[in-house]
């Protein structure tokens, strides 16, 4: 899943890109904020995204990843901040959009076109008139048979996989998908990780995506950013998730609310009920059997004991507030 | 730029609605003069007239008026360019270009370049309906004044360009689809006399300005005149008012585009 990377160098406050022995990023944010009326719905977001990386941005509906990529793909306009593409900021940086590619929401096609068609009409935008482009294009997303089919026959995947064929027109070294698997059967979810993966493997592009399917993402991304209600709370590499997070204890009792309490009294501080009503303690028990003999003597049901690790879910969940706490 | 229009006009000849409103104007202006003779004969029959004589039509009368009596058929025109005008925005496929362009506005104003193709067809099939029609019913005069007909035929276009242009600011600029197809309705209709009778009055209980009349300088008036010398009005008015509103509301809609996120 691309080369282990060096730890991040700190971009200066216009977003110079960091060389040598630091990373290089195609993507600094500085400051960004979306206002709408007097609603912020993105706030102070930094933002560094590598070169040759996937990025996942993380949040749920609402939490402000589109406003970011439709900031950083030139369809809405900064209320203040900044940002930098490929090392360039302010107008060059707009002028660096041309190796943007974006699907943002819903595709963006012509229903009554062919798959083709609404391809040629990008390239015809953007200059591109190499021969066969168009059907090397359809056959990267596996589309190369209904090239010539009316968009609107085709199924919500097809589009999906379209849209990313026309955010690969013109070869860009950076492409922004905002929830590209939403709505996908999971079919479709593979075929779609599948042609990120190559996309970063083969092609060395940098790929930013959005999701809040983040079993999915976690199989994809290599660094993520945590965005709630607006602001960036967060944002780590695969290898850093599991030196945050370390691992846990699951209980599963019959009466979680008194466990909790016990377990507690014992002195464990990180306890909590999780999303699955299992009784989480924040660390590898070496009293296992303590615990276990407490909660029996106190007549409670102890149905299982595991040792787990935390999944993106469990930390995003943690650090948005997402489970309930002791 | 140049791309731009390559990509805009790649998708207008695609447009069926082009060929189908082009193939209906033609069927009209066409059977416009056949039914026109028709019906006179039948009424003078009626009258109690044995036969009837029609002088050939000037060819400058076709020219000055394309669609003969049937202005109203620019509708199909205005409606047509208020839809692909606003394609971009209705499908989301501005969302794949606006990224890769500085200034957006640029792409308005390619589609506003691309509109004169329909324009084009559109008149020139009138012209062709109208001229096949009036050749088999009536015959065709080659008079004197084909110049200023042709000159007239041409200022016409212009005038529809400039129609077309404040479809532009609303249904791109403004970017509301439905305001921009009402508006083409009743501009392509010449039904907009409603909001200038008001306006006249203004100017001459107001102002005192007895003779001015706002009709004698807006081009979608004027394009419901078949004569518009004929009805003392100069080709300069509408050479220059067009000219004027296309210059206004290109640079309004660009401007809007400049300042409103995709969404």
């Amino acid at each position: 899943m691309g080369e282990n990377k060096k730890e991040r160098s700190v971009s200066d406050s216009d977003g110079a890109v960091g060389r040598g022995d630091t990373m290089e990023y195609v993507i600094t944010t500085d400051k960004l904020t979306k206002k709408f009326g007097k609603k912020s719905a993105v706030l102070d977001v930094d933002i560094r995204v590598r070169e040759g990386e996937i990025y996942g941005l993380i949040g749920r509906n609402g939490a402000g990843k589109t406003t970011i990529m439709r900031m950083l793909s030139g369809l809405a306009r900064p209320t203040s901040g900044s940002y930098s593409l490929f090392g360039k900021s302010g107008e060059e940086a707009r002028r660096e959009m041309r190796s943007v590619g974006v699907l943002i929401e819903s595709p963006g096609v012509f229903q009554k076109m062919s798959a083709y068609d609404n391809l040629k009409l990008k390239c015809l935008a953007l200059g591109v008139e190499k021969p066969g482009y168009i059907e090397g294009l359809l056959e990267l997303v596996g589309l190369q048979n209904v090239g010539k089919l009316a968009v609107k026959r085709f199924s919500l995947g097809m589009k999906q996989r379209l849209g990313i064929a026309l955010a690969l027109v013109g070869d860009p070294r950076l492409i922004i998908l905002d929830e590209p698997i939403n709505g996908l059967d999971p079919q479709g979810i593979v075929e779609v990780r599948k042609i990120l993966a190559h996309l970063r493997d083969d092609k060395k592009i940098t790929v930013m995506i959005s999701s809040h399917i983040l079993e999915e993402l976690g199989k994809l991304a290599d660094s993520y950013g945590i965005i709630h209600e607006g602001k960036l709370i967060d944002e780590f590499t695969n290898e850093e998730i599991h030196k945050r997070t370390g691992v846990y204890t699951l209980i599963q009792t019959d009466n979680n609310r008194k466990a909790l309490e016990l377990v507690n009294k014992m002195g464990f501080e990180k306890v909590e009920i999780d999303q699955d009503n299992c009784l989480r303690i924040g660390e590898e028990l070496t009293r296992e059997k303590d615990v276990v003999r407490k909660l029996v003597e106190n007549d409670i049901f102890v149905k299982e004991v595991r040792l787990s690790s935390f999944s993106l879910e469990d930390y995003y969940l943690s650090v948005t507030g997402g489970a309930e706490r002791a | 730029m140049r791309n731009l229009l390559r990509m805009d006009l790649y998708r207008m000849v695609r447009q069926k609605t082009l060929w189908l409103f082009s193939g209906i104007i033609f069927v009209m202006t066409f059977a416009a003069p056949l039914l026109t003779r028709l019906f006179t004969t039948l009424l003078m029959g009626l009258a109690g007239e044995e036969s009837v004589t029609f002088d050939p039509i000037p060819l400058s009368t076709i020219l000055r008026a394309p669609f003969g009596g049937l202005t109203s058929l620019l509708v199909f025109f205005t409606v047509f360019s208020a839809v692909f005008f606003y394609a971009d925005l209705s499908h989301g496929y501005i969302k794949n270009l606006a990224g890769h362009f500085p200034r957006i506005s640029m792409l308005s104003v390619s589609k506003f370049v691309v509109i004169l193709l329909p324009m084009t067809i559109m008149f020139f099939v009138a012209l062709l309906g109208s001229l096949l029609g009036n050749l088999i019913a009536f015959g065709i005069d080659f008079d004197d004044s084909i110049g200023n007909g042709v000159l007239e035929f041409l200022t016409k276009m212009l005038m529809a360009w400039a129609v077309v242009s404040v479809v532009l600011l609303f249904s791109a600029g403004i970017r509301n689809k439905t305001l921009g197809i009402i508006l083409g309705v009743f501009l392509g209709a010449g039904m907009m006399t409603i909001l200038y009778v008001p306006i006249n009055l203004v100017f001459q209980k107001l102002f005192k300005m007895e003779n001015f009349f706002v009709n004698n300088y807006l081009p979608d008036q004027l394009l419901t005149l078949a004569n518009m010398e004929q009805y003392g009005v100069n080709l300069l008015n509408g050479v220059i008012s067009s000219v004027i509103i296309i210059i206004l509301c290109v640079a309004l809609t660009m401007l809007l585009n400049s300042k409103k996120d995709i969404k």
